[in-house]
């Protein structure tokens, strides 16, 4: 009898060790969550770290390039000349362009007046500011295109009822049809205020620039000044993300320059802010490079990884976006600018904001130039249209662009460039 | 050790045990208390707020729900396909037409899709009951709110798409009757193909008040009564993620509703 007592209260004391055990962990978790803001403790081990959402871009539609965009109706042009392909702002215009890139049917030769009738036409121009490939453009918007070739400007329109796609690859026009519902292009024109801009082949005294300058005719809009500021290099982070023992002892300091040597491989650190990356061992691969064959998309999406990683948060506000892509037998050759809000900052000297070379699927050279932007309270006043078309007049050929020019000071603002 | 000392420690852990619970109760239940009388004093501060600011709000009607998670929505054309069916029949000719757009075709008529949710149907899609067809499809599809503007033989129906159980304001259907037949449905449908959620937004509908009463201020629009607050989604699209549900606070005044974004704090109007 007792025997059975005592293996009655045994469990007894057991049962009510393991119930008083979970009602104090219960009790515990409920006290730091009524405690705590209304996410749960749970929510907040679960979600990303901030770290973590400062990601690396896994695609095109991550980066950010900037894009001036014209849109024609009946009766005007609207154009806004800073947005950028991941602006709210934009994500209309860049859905129609996402389904007429990917919904592109062949594209056939056409004259340049068909490439003017199509700006003249009800539609929408959207300027990339650089040439790029056209898988690349596509990516940007989201769009897997089977496109081929390169182009800037691409202008989708109405005609024979559908929405018509028309761009120019160097100096030759292409024309195709696209699946875009044409009920989505009108809504887009009609959804603008239009009557604010004009390209220059339409304004008298502008004969002698380029013919498909974008420029506002009414209220420019203002452009902050941007603080400019060369950072302090964080060196350990530029030699881990160029793939370098941070802690190596192989470095010199030749005349401000910090030399790094890794066997064939080489980082020098100017004092400037410039970076240059020498490789002749092939031991740098690009990120996300798979295979030996890379894409346009692949250099480009691998390179801006690259980049971001080795500039951390110096460039301020301002993000690479994509300049050009050149190939030459194994290796190519990717150059991005800066680009704040949709306006580009672009050297004085003319020189992109960093240049990847890639050879075979390894990165042979980098030449990054880190300056940090901010953009400051104060506006800078622009030039007006009339006195800025009579200046450029003199630049015959000339594109008149709005940008920022980085000369190396401390302060950019913002102003047309003929160029 | 002995059964009798073993038994003796287990009283022992049994006791801290009873006394940690004892302890951990009385915390929380101060913690819900004075949770509770801040609660109800940033109530009354806000009434006060809004009374200050000539606006009638009821401190009762305020909600203490939590935001949900902002969802990521994948493109799912079985989705798309699913509605298709719904009005064409299950004998469709299905299109990838690229750029995202997915068309279906069958003998009653055709649909298309586009990439950030929004479709186009048309024909002759359901002659016998139109009404009750759009019932049906709301009921099946998520949708809610549906509402009749139906005179003789024609008119339309609206309604709202629900996610989760909230109401995606910028995500409705439209559905159009000519002579007692249904020929045209439009709108948007949000898949349930989803990315893993982020961080849930932690944004109080007391904030969201708050947000809304300076932004009011600012604008100057003209407001006399707060009727509702509650919680919805808002359907967002950017180049990289074309269907984002945002939550938001929806703020229903006596003219007009606002949200008030969860996760930004921006003020906007429907």
């Amino acid at each position: 009898m007792d025997e059975k007592r005592k293996t009655r209260r045994n469990t007894l004391q057991n049962f009510l060790i393991a119930l008083l055990s979970i009602t104090a962990a219960l009790l515990l978790v409920q006290l730091l969550y009524v405690g705590s803001d209304s996410q749960s403790l749970l929510d907040r081990f679960l979600a990303p770290s901030a770290a973590a959402q400062t990601t690396e871009a896994a695609a095109l539609t991550d980066l950010s390039a900037p894009v001036r965009v014209a849109v024609t109706g009946p009766y005007g042009r609207y154009g806004a000349l800073s947005l950028a392909t991941n602006d709210k702002d934009f994500s209309a215009l860049g859905g129609l362009l996402r389904e007429a890139l990917g919904s592109a049917g062949t594209p056939e030769s056409c004259a340049e007046s068909d490439f003017r009738a199509a700006l003249a036409a009800p539609g929408v121009c959207y300027d990339f500011c650089s040439t790029l490939p056209l898988s690349v453009l596509s990516g940007l918007v989201g769009a897997s295109s089977g496109l081929s070739g390169s182009a800037r400007r691409l202008v989708l329109f109405s005609a024979d009822g559908r929405v018509q796609l028309c761009y120019a690859d160097g100096s030759a026009f292409y024309r195709c049809a696209t699946a875009a519902p044409l009920s989505e292009l009108s809504d887009t024109v009609s959804s603008y205020q239009l009557g604010n801009a004009a390209f220059a082949f339409e304004l008298d005294g502008a004969a002698n620039l380029n013919p498909y300058s974008l420029v506002i005719t009414g209220d420019l809009p203002d452009y902050p000044v941007l603080a400019a500021s060369t950072p302090a290099a964080d060196t350990s982070a530029i030699l881990s993300a160029l793939g370098f023992n941070p802690h190596t002892n192989s470095r010199y300091t030749d005349a401000g320059t910090e030399v790094v040597v890794d066997g064939g491989r080489s980082v020098r650190i100017r004092a400037d802010g410039v970076i240059l990356y020498q490789d002749g061992d092939g031991a740098l691969p690009l990120p996300g490079s798979g295979g030996d064959t890379l894409s346009d998309a692949d250099l480009v999406v691998g390179c801006y990884r690259l980049l971001t990683s080795v500039l951390g948060d110096g460039g301020g506000s301002a993000v690479l976006c994509p300049r050009s892509v050149t190939r030459s037998g194994g290796s190519a050759v990717v150059r991005f600018d800066y680009q704040v809000d949709g306006t580009l900052v672009a050297d004085a000297a003319g020189l992109p904001a960093a240049e990847v070379t890639v050879s075979g699927s390894s990165v042979a050279a980098l030449r990054l130039r880190v300056r940090k932007y901010e953009p400051t309270e104060q506006t800078g006043l622009l030039l007006p249209l009339r006195q800025t078309l009579a200046i450029a007049a003199a630049y015959s050929g000339a594109e008149l662009e709005l940008r920022y020019t980085d000369g190396g000071g401390s302060s950019l603002t913002a102003g047309w460039v003929a160029g | 050790m002995t059964d009798t000392e073993r038994s003796r420690l287990k009283n022992i852990i049994i006791l801290i045990l009873a006394l940690v619970n004892v302890f951990l109760l009385v915390s929380l239940s101060t913690r819900l208390l004075q949770q509770r009388s801040a609660d109800s004093r940033s109530s009354s501060e806000l009434v006060r707020l809004f009374q200050e600011a000539g606006i009638t709000l009821d401190g009762d009607a305020i909600p203490t729900d939590t935001p949900p998670a902002a969802r990521t929505l994948t493109r799912d054309t079985a989705a798309d396909e699913k509605v298709g069916a719904f009005f064409l029949g299950s004998d469709l000719d299905t299109t990838d037409e690229g750029g995202g757009i997915f068309t279906c075709t069958s003998d009653r008529g055709s649909a298309s899709f586009r990439s950030g949710g929004s479709f186009d149907i048309t024909g002759r899609l359901a002659g016998d009951d139109p009404l009750d067809a759009c019932r049906k499809f709301c009921k099946r599809f998520g949708y809610g709110e549906l509402t009749f503007s139906i005179s003789g033989s024609g008119g339309s129906a609206a309604a709202v798409q629900y996610y989760d159980g909230y109401p995606v304001v910028n995500c409705t259907v439209t559905f159009q009757v000519e002579n007692n037949a249904l020929v045209s449905v439009s709108g948007t449908h949000l898949p349930d193909a989803r990315t893993p959620d982020g961080a849930a937004a932690s944004m109080t509908a007391a904030t969201a008040l708050t947000r809304f009463l300076d932004a009011r201020r600012e604008s100057g629009q003209v407001v006399s009564a707060v009727t509702g607050v509650s919680l919805c989604y808002e359907l967002q699209s950017t180049t990289a993620a074309p269907m984002t549900l945002a939550p938001a606070w929806r703020i229903a005044t006596d003219t007009g509703t606002y949200l008030v974004n969860c996760a930004s704090g921006a003020v906007s109007r429907v």
